[in-house]
């Protein structure tokens, strides 16, 4: 007489989730350990695929703030208008006298032995940027081989005097620019007395500064980056002060509104 | 198998064209619809490929989107064995 104890499964064990989840977790431990130098060299050919899809446009990006903007109340728009056609003005006249001031500089350095080496910049139109930016990064479409001076890594990146990153990695055709504030530290100076600090780059532009509360700091300070030529980054903005705290905060962000950013200009670094 | 194909393009395109937080909220929502959606990390892969820095914080790797993604992806497969409405 045979005995078959109850409930006795003949059906073999299905391990078909465990291996799958075995080799996603062996992807991920790869991916995380080795993932850029295995794989890094295919954004030439996905880029390639995929610029057709933007056309190096953000169309979509630049509808979302028309659309924005045709709700703004009509009065608050002439307002805004008069306004803006009155600081126009301003501006130009202060960009004539500071033209003539670069002018002048660049002649006393010539005169006192110091050649400019900054050189003509490269032009380089925006292809590729994560709208609203996550990564704080650029592509663009200028490399080390479809250009009259090929780009390097540490070049600057810079549009209308204001530095926005520097090259991070060259292709043949294209590169990618981080941002300024990807970076966690930064070393710049304030205002006219050139005060240093340490700026936070808090990602999309904005910038955070921390200073001892008994350093006279105002709002409009212009703030540069002194180890790389001095180039303008932004104006302070927010300065937040408490009692109980030691520190002064300021809030800066970059005066350049990268997702409208179409062309850049790229002068060579300090490399 | 035709509306997973059309979702994954449309993933794609969004990668490409839309804003990040409308992308992520594409990923979280099919993430949950579809089941086992592991074709979901193709898109993810390139918005690193195309977007991502090397960096030399050991929180952010390369290829973060796509860690991030892959992991997602075995979490909710968990979840969905004890959600109710997906039985």
């Amino acid at each position: 007489m045979s005995f078959r104890p109850a409930n006795t499964s003949y059906r073999k064990k299905d391990n078909t989730e465990t291996i799958r989840n075995v080799v996603i977790g062996v992807l991920i431990v790869v991916l995380y350990l080795w993932g850029f130098g295995l794989l890094g060299w295919l954004f030439r050919p996905v880029s390639a695929i995929l610029m057709p899809i933007t056309g190096g446009d953000n169309f979509i990006a630049r509808g979302l703030t028309n659309f924005g903007a045709s709700w703004q109340n009509t009065k608050n728009l002439v307002e805004e208008t008069r306004q803006l056609k009155k600081e126009n003005l301003t501006l130009k006249l202060n960009l004539i006298q500071a033209q003539s001031l670069v002018k002048e500089n660049a002649e006393l350095k010539k005169v006192l032995g110091r050649v400019d080496q900054t050189s003509v910049p490269v032009i380089a139109q925006v292809i590729f940027t994560p709208n609203l930016i996550f990564n704080d990064s650029l592509v663009l479409d200028v490399g080390d081989k479809n250009v009259s001076r090929a780009i390097k890594v540490g070049d600057f990146v810079v549009y209308n005097n204001v530095l926005l990153g520097q090259i991070a990695e060259v292709f043949p055709t294209k590169s990618k620019v981080k941002l300024l504030s990807a970076y966690s530290e930064l070393s710049v100076a304030i205002g006219g007395k050139n005060i240093p600090a340490t700026a936070k780059g808090l990602s999309n532009g904005s910038f955070s500064i921390s200073l001892p509360k008994d350093v006279e700091i105002k709002k409009g300070d212009s703030i540069t980056v002194p180890g790389w030529r001095n180039y303008f980054v932004g104006q302070a903005d927010v300065i937040t002060k408490k009692t109980s705290d030691p520190f002064q905060t300021i809030l800066f962000r970059s005066p350049v509104n990268i997702v409208q950013l179409k062309w850049l200009e790229i002068y060579a670094g300090q490399n | 198998m035709l509306v997973r194909i059309s979702v994954l393009t449309l993933l794609i395109f969004s990668v490409v064209s839309l804003p990040w937080f409308f992308t992520f909220a594409l990923f979280f929502l099919f993430g949950f619809y579809f089941k086992n959606y592991y074709e979901m990390i193709a898109p993810a892969f390139i918005f690193d490929i195309l977007y991502s820095l090397p960096a030399d914080e050991w929180w952010h790797p390369f290829f973060l989107v796509t860690i991030c993604t892959a992991l997602f992806l075995l979490l909710v497969g968990e979840v969905r064995k004890r959600i109710f409405i997906y039985h």
